[in-house]
C-alpha cells in the first residue's frame, strides 16, 4: 500500500516536471517585416506578456525583404505544420492571407489578428489602431497647421495593404467632408522606401510650388518626405503629418520638418495579443476588437 | 599573335558603330524631355533638371557596374544588397567614432569584397553569374539584416550628409560623383586594355582565350567594378536618407539592367558602353519625374515604364534586322 502511494507520488511528481517541461505553449507572431520599428516594438510586447505568463514561447517570424504576402502565407502554413498553439499574425494583404487563416482555425488553432484587418471571420480577436479614424486624425491636425486651406500631397505605403488603405481614406474623407479649402493633389506610394518617397516629395514640391503640406502614412514615407523638406530648405513652411515612431521621425520633429506624427501602440497589440489568445486557450471570452488607441505626438512631447 | 590583333580589332570597329546607338537613345530622352516641357511648365527648369539628375545617379552608378557585367553576358542581381551592407558599414562605423574618409572606405571594401566572392565564385566553380549573385543577392541582405538586428543606423554625423546633400556651384555632389564614375569606367571600358578584353570575353569567350587573353581575370575584375560602384552608390544613398537602411535598394538591381538595355547594352553580350547606360538611367529618371509632375497615377506609372523598356529593346532588334 505505501509502495504503491510512494509510486503514484513519484510518478505524479514526474508528470509534473514533464508537464512542466514540456507544456510551453508555442505561439507564433509573424509580421509584416522584421525591419520596421513598428514590429520591433510587436515582438518586444508579446515578449513580454509571455515572460508574464512563463509558459508560452514566442517564435518571431517576418518576411526578410519587404512585404510580402505569399511569403506570410508559408509562414502561417509553417505554424500549422508545426502545430502550434496560437498564431498572431499581422496580414500584409487581407484578401491574400484569408484562406490560410481560415485553414488555420479549421485545424483549431486559434489566430490573432494584429495591425491590419483580414477578410474572414473566426479569429479570436483583432487588435488595431483605428486606422480609419488614425487618418482622420491626422487630416484635422494637417488643417490645422495650414490654417484649414491649400494644397495637400499624400505618399502611402504600399497600394493594397488594409491599413495603407484606411488610414488614406480616412484623411481624404475627413478633407472632402470637412475642410472644402484643402485639395489633395497628389497620392503616391513608396512602398516605405525612404529614398522613393524623398524623390516623390520632392516631385511634388516641384509640381506644386505652393503646396501647404504633406500626409505621411508610415514610418518610411514620413521620414522620406521630411529628408524631402530639409533639403527644399522648405522645413516648417511646408507642414508635414507623418506616421509612427522612430529615432528618424524624432530626428525630423526636432529640426522642425515633421510637425506632428500619429503614433500608434503597437508594444500594446503585441501584449494584448498574446493575452488574448492565452485567454481564448483557457476558454475566456475574449472582445472581437481591441483598439490600442492612437496618440497625435508633436516635438513639444518630446521634452 | 595576327589573329589576336584582328580580333581586337573587328571589336574595335563594332564599338564605333554603337555612337549611333547613343545617337538613338538620346534623341529619343530629349523627345521626352521636349513632350514633358510642354506638358508641364515646371519641367524644364533649373531646379527640376537638377532634382532630375540626383534622382537618377543612384541609379545610374549601379547601372554602371551592370553594363560592365552584361557585356561579358553575365548579370549581377547582388547589387541592391551589396548597396544595402555599403550604407550600413559606413554607417555604423561612423555612429562608432570611426573618421569620414575610412568609414567610406571599409564601406567601399565591403562592395569590393563583395564582388570579388561573385567572380571568384562564378570563374573558379564555372557557375552561372545569374544563380551566383542570386545566392549572394540573398546572402548579403542577410547579413545587413543580422548586423543591424533589422534595425536602421541613425544617427549620423552632419558631415557625411554632404556626399548625398551637398552642392559644388549649384550641381549637386552626388550628380558631380555620377559623372566622375561615369567618366573614369567609360574610359576604362572603351580606351583600356582591360576594356577590349572585357567586349572580347563578351562576344566570344573561347575565342578570347586562345588570343591569349586570360580571360578569368578579365571576368572577376568586371563583378569587382560592379560591387565598388554599388558600394558608392550605397553610400550616396545612405547620406541621402542621412541613415544605414538594411532594406535599402531592393529592387534596384532591375532598374540597373533596364537603364543598361534602354542604353543599347545587348543581353547577349559584348555589346554596350557606358554613356549609354547613362542616358538610359536619364531616360527613366525623366520618365518618373515628368509623369510625377504631370500629376499621372502611380499605378499608370508603372506600366509606362514597362512599355518603354519593351520599346527600346525592341527598336534595337528592327535596327539590327
Amino acid at each position: 500500500m505505501k509502495k504503491t502511494s510512494k509510486l503514484l507520488l513519484l510518478s505524479s511528481l514526474f508528470l509534473g516536471l514533464a508537464t512542466g517541461a514540456f507544456a510551453q505553449k508555442k505561439f507564433v507572431l509573424i509580421t509584416m517585416d522584421s525591419m520596421d520599428e513598428h514590429w520591433l516594438s510587436v515582438k518586444k510586447g508579446a515578449e513580454t506578456k509571455a515572460k508574464e505568463l512563463g509558459d508560452v514561447e514566442i517564435l518571431f517570424r517576418a518576411p526578410a525583404g519587404k512585404v510580402d504576402p505569399n511569403e506570410q502565407t508559408r509562414m502561417v502554413e509553417d505554424a500549422i505544420n508545426q502545430k502550434v498553439d496560437a498564431i498572431l499574425l499581422a496580414p500584409s494583404d487581407k484578401s491574400a492571407l484569408a484562406p490560410v487563416v481560415e485553414r488555420a482555425i479549421d485545424e483549431k488553432i486559434p489566430v490573432v489578428i494584429i495591425d491590419s484587418p483580414i477578410d474572414t471571420e473566426g479569429y479570436v480577436t483583432f487588435l488595431s489602431t483605428d486606422n480609419y479614424a488614425a487618418g482622420a486624425l491626422a487630416a484635422d491636425t494637417l488643417a490645422k497647421l495650414v490654417d484649414e486651406k491649400g494644397k495637400i500631397g499624400i505618399i502611402n505605403a504600399q497600394p493594397g495593404a488594409g491599413t495603407a488603405i484606411a488610414r488614406s481614406s480616412g484623411f481624404e474623407d475627413r478633407v472632402k467632408e470637412k475642410y472644402p479649402n484643402m485639395k489633395v493633389v497628389a497620392v503616391q506610394y513608396s512602398n516605405g522606401d525612404k529614398a522613393v518617397a524623398l524623390n516623390q516629395a520632392t516631385d511634388i514640391m516641384t509640381a506644386n510650388p505652393d503646396l501647404a503640406g504633406f500626409y505621411g502614412s508610415n514610418e518610411g514615407s514620413t521620414v522620406g518626405i521630411s529628408r524631402a523638406l530639409e533639403e527644399a530648405g522648405k522645413g516648417g513652411t511646408v507642414k508635414l503629418v507623418g506616421f509612427d515612431f522612430s529615432k528618424d521621425t524624432i530626428t525630423g520633429l526636432k529640426n522642425g520638418t515633421i510637425q506632428a506624427s500619429m503614433v500608434q501602440n503597437p508594444e500594446m497589440m503585441g501584449y494584448e495579443g498574446v493575452g488574448s489568445a492565452y485567454d481564448s486557450i483557457q476558454g475566456k471570452k475574449v472582445s472581437k476588437h481591441i483598439d490600442t488607441g492612437v496618440k497625435v505626438v508633436t516635438a513639444g512631447d518630446l521634452k | 599573335m595576327s589573329s589576336n590583333i584582328g580580333v581586337l580589332k573587328d571589336i574595335r570597329k563594332k564599338v564605333g558603330e554603337e555612337n549611333f546607338q547613343i545617337l538613338s537613345v538620346l534623341s529619343g530622352l530629349v523627345a521626352m524631355m521636349i513632350f514633358f516641357s510642354m506638358a508641364s511648365p515646371y519641367f524644364f527648369t533649373m531646379n527640376n533638371m537638377m532634382t532630375v539628375a540626383l534622382q537618377t545617379s543612384i541609379i545610374a552608378i549601379i547601372a554602371i557596374g551592370q553594363t560592365f557585367v552584361l557585356i561579358t553576358t553575365g548579370i549581377d542581381l547582388s547589387i541592391g544588397s551589396n548597396m544595402a551592407i555599403a550604407g550600413i558599414v559606413t554607417s555604423l562605423c561612423l555612429v562608432n567614432g570611426v573618421p569620414m574618409i575610412i568609414a567610406i572606405l571599409l564601406g567601399l571594401l565591403s562592395g569590393i569584397i563583395a564582388g570579388l566572392i561573385n567572380g571568384l565564385l562564378i570563374v573558379l566553380g564555372d557557375l552561372p553569374p545569374f544563380v551566383v549573385t542570386l545566392g549572394t543577392m540573398s546572402i548579403v541582405r542577410g547579413l545587413a539584416l543580422v548586423i543591424t538586428k533589422g534595425i536602421p543606423v541613425s544617427g549620423l554625423p552632419k558631415a557625411f550628409r554632404y556626399i548625398g546633400n551637398g552642392k559644388v556651384f549649384d550641381i549637386p555632389f552626388s550628380v558631380i560623383i555620377m559623372f566622375l564614375l561615369t567618366g573614369i569606367f567609360g574610359f576604362i571600358l572603351s580606351k583600356t586594355k582591360l576594356g577590349t578584353h572585357i567586349y572580347a570575353c563578351g562576344s566570344n569567350i573561347e575565342a578570347a582565350r586562345l588570343s591569349g587573353i586570360n580571360t578569368k581575370k578579365t571576368l572577376i575584375q568586371v563583378y569587382v567594378f560592379s560591387g565598388f560602384l554599388a558600394a558608392c552608390s550605397g553610400i550616396v544613398l545612405a547620406s541621402r536618407i542621412a541613415s544605414g537602411q538594411p532594406s535599402a535598394g531592393i529592387g534596384y538591381e532591375l532598374f540597373a539592367v533596364a537603364s543598361a538595355v534602354i542604353g543599347g547594352t545587348s543581353l547577349a553580350g559584348g555589346e554596350g558602353i557606358i554613356t549609354g547606360t547613362l542616358i538610359g538611367a536619364l531616360v527613366i529618371g525623366v520618365l518618373r519625374n515628368g509623369l510625377n509632375l504631370m500629376g499621372v497615377s502611380a499605378f499608370l506609372q508603372e506600366i509606362l515604364i514597362g512599355v518603354v523598356i519593351i520599346l527600346a529593346v525592341f527598336a534595337d532588334r528592327i535596327k539590327r534586322r
